[in-house]
């Protein structure tokens, strides 16, 4: 899952980024609100983080712009103040969540994942498709109740796949969420971690819960079983 | 600040010539109205004058007139008595002069109309000014003969000039003095028209020396308006100035204890996370509390209305966005009419802290109704607004302490939220009420009640 995180505090946000990093997101960091404009709109991240105080646009604007520009995803904003005026202005401009400074990695951490669930459509925080049970917050995986081993990357991935039920994710898609922007793109490296996904949910070859659409990406077949 | 000329100097100014004007005009036209009279009845003296001669005029056989030596006004008798009279005949010889003319040269007659008396005005050789009064009249003697006679009466005026003269010196002198006793008039009525304006601005001073605590009653409804309004300035400022220093005060102090803690952790070396956490959650409760409770409160002038329902409807989005996980149903009550008396960010920190609270206590249900109690039919009565839960509700022992926690500066029980107390800090700033109670659906019910503004005047 890709996040962009707007703060021009830079310990602030150095320190988020490499929290967020150990818990398996590719990060993108902007320090101010025109360069959080240009990330939300070029890179697609999956959610963003805007603090509400920052230099050249303000997050209540930068908010703004990037929904009329029709980019949906959520945004959780940094607010110093607390004063719920700041809070209502935010969510009203489009926001989703807000934190109020200081506030704990772990505190972001769930309102991120919270966040994300919601906009793939999970209300809780363990999913349930078919057969396969996914706790989001342990990162622990379960189908017919056997636990199932998957690497930090493995797991990503299928998060990935989980937080768009029934969309094509293209393998550039992919690649574009499991990675900084920097890395090498191979697009080989997706189709073998895909393959190993698919070897390890369904090692008899019943469920096929990830299709493969020719020339077009990866999609996750099973419903949504509520949860 | 530059003053623009003072207001006692502009008024003195423009009444002194209004003033001067007015009586130079009036002296003019007085004067000419004296002048007018007074030659007309010196005309009309002159034209009696000129019938008495016509009158005393004897006709003799040889078809001439004759004029008594003596006649009934003395001053034709007396030389240089500046009464003249002369009666000149067709051709153009004076047959006869008054006594009172010997030795001076009169001015000759024009030709004239018959029968119309007619007023000429001439001078002396020594610059005597004349009026000259002449009649043509045509004489029938008993002969049946006519002839032409010219009668003529010819007036020194001296006298009148002199009247004149002494008449303006009384006009001019009058008129003076009443221009001196009207503008001491104005400027007395001035003073004391303006003396408020002083007192004001001499109570100011005080103020400002700090030798008064505010403007005193009673000032002329003109400025009673503008001196509540300082009052309002000043008592504003005084609030928001003791609030800033109680909650330096109060941040300052609350801060130490967190701060000895932390120190005391530092100096013995035990790093315990847990600790040093909790005390870093207490000073932003802390810091958070005193900021919300520096900033609120009622601007000085800025008296608004915020109408409550938008608000309302606002933070119910906001907080249904931020407790999506939770499946919360609202039902709400809103009177459209009600307005909170202040400004839209109070306001909003009083619902936030409210609904807020019940988003996160409730099981499912959050009740909310803000009624306006009618008064007349456009001015809005008692706000009130009360927020419910079915949550597990509040213990009876912490009600008090949860609304009176900024007292003591969140000493204890830190971490726990002071939404509450922000909430009456607010209420209270607007001479309102906080209550708490349980609620008919099992959890809190917080009431909020809010006075109308007091409307000026």
């Amino acid at each position: 899952m890709r996040v962009l995180v707007v703060e021009d505090e830079a310990a602030l946000r150095q320190n988020i980024a490499a929290h967020l990093r150990d818990a398996g997101f590719t990060v993108d960091e902007a320090a101010d609100g025109q360069e959080g404009l240009y990330f939300g709109e070029e890179f697609r991240p999956d959610i963003a983080i805007v603090d509400l105080g920052l230099p050249q646009l303000p997050g209540l604007d930068l908010i703004r712009q990037l929904r009329s520009k029709g980019r949906d995803f959520p945004i959780l904003i940094l607010t110093a103040r607390g004063r719920w005026q700041e809070k209502v202005d935010g969510l009203g401009a489009g926001a989703d969540d807000y934190v109020v400074k200081p506030f704990h990695m772990e505190e972001l951490l769930a309102r991120l994942h919270a966040l994300l669930r919601r906009a793939g459509g999970w209300s809780s925080a363990t999913i349930t498709t078919g057969p396969v049970v996914v706790d989001t917050l342990s990162q622990v995986v379960s189908i017919d109740g056997r636990a199932v081993e998957l690497t930090a990357f493995e797991y990503r991935l299928l998060e990935c796949l989980l937080m768009r039920p029934g969309q094509v994710l293209s393998k550039s898609e992919l690649t574009e969420r499991l990675y900084d922007q920097d890395f090498d793109r191979d697009s080989n490296v997706i189709e073998v971690f895909v393959g190993r996904l698919r070897r390890k949910l369904d090692p008899e070859g019943r469920l096929s819960p990830i299709e493969t659409l020719r020339g077009r990406g990866y999609r996750w077949r099973l419903g949504r079983d509520g949860g | 600040m530059k003053a623009h000329g003072a207001l006692s100097t502009r008024v003195l100014t423009a009444a002194t010539l209004l003033m001067v004007v007015f009586f130079a005009l009036a002296f003019v036209a007085l004067d000419l109205a004296f002048r007018r009279a007074a030659e007309t009845s010196l005309e009309d003296v002159l034209q009696s004058q000129v019938m008495g001669l016509l009158a005393a005029a004897d006709p003799t056989d040889a078809n001439l007139l004759r004029l008594p030596d003596a006649l009934p006004e003395t001053r034709f008798s007396r030389p240089g008595s500046g009464l003249y009279g002369q009666v000149i005949d067709e051709q153009d010889e004076t047959i006869w002069t008054s006594r009172s003319a010997l030795g001076l040269r009169l001015p000759a007659a024009r030709p004239l109309e018959t029968g119309r008396i007619q007023y000429d005005r001439a001078s002396l050789d020594d610059g005597t000014d004349l009026l000259i009064a002449s009649l043509k009249i045509e004489w029938e003697f008993e002969t049946g003969q006519t002839a032409d006679f010219v009668f003529v009466v010819t007036s020194s005026l001296r006298g009148l000039q002199t009247q004149i003269a002494r008449y303006r010196t009384w006009l001019g002198g009058g008129f003076g003095v009443l221009l001196l006793v009207l503008l001491g008039v104005q400027r007395l009525l001035l003073r004391y028209l303006l003396r408020p304006l002083g007192q004001a601005e001499s109570e100011v001073r005080a103020i400002r020396s700090g030798r008064l605590q505010k403007l005193s009653d009673g000032y002329p409804a003109e400025i009673q308006a503008l001196s509540s309004s300082i009052n309002e300035l000043i008592d504003s400022e005084r609030s928001r100035t003791r609030r800033y220093r109680e909650s330096l005060d109060n941040l300052a102090h609350s801060l130490k204890t967190p701060l000895a803690v932390i120190r005391s952790h530092l100096e013995t070396g035990v790093s315990d996370r847990e600790t040093l956490d909790e005390q870093v959650s207490r000073i932003r409760d802390i810091v958070d509390y005193q900021l919300r409770r520096a900033a609120t409160g009622g601007s000085p002038l800025g008296q608004v209305n915020t109408p409550v329902a938008p608000a309302v409807r606002h933070v119910l989005d906001a907080l249904s966005k931020a407790h999506h996980q939770k499946k919360v149903t609202v039902s709400e009550d809103l009177d459209d009419r009600a307005v909170f008396p202040g400004g839209r960010d109070d306001l909003l920190e009083i619902l936030g802290n409210l609904l807020d609270n019940a988003f996160k206590f409730c099981r499912s249900r959050v009740y909310v109704r803000v009624s306006a109690a009618a008064n007349g039919e456009h001015r809005a009565g008692e706000l009130d607004i009360v927020v419910e839960d079915d949550g597990p509700g509040l213990e009876e022992s912490a009600r008090g302490s949860l609304l009176n926690r900024g007292v003591r500066g969140l000493d204890d029980n830190a971490g726990q939220g002071i939404g509450l107390a922000v909430v009456a800090d607010i209420a209270e700033s607007l001479s309102g009420s906080v209550s708490l109670e349980d609620s008919a659906f099992g959890g809190a019910k917080v009431s909020v009640k809010i006075p109308p503004l007091h409307s000026p005047g």
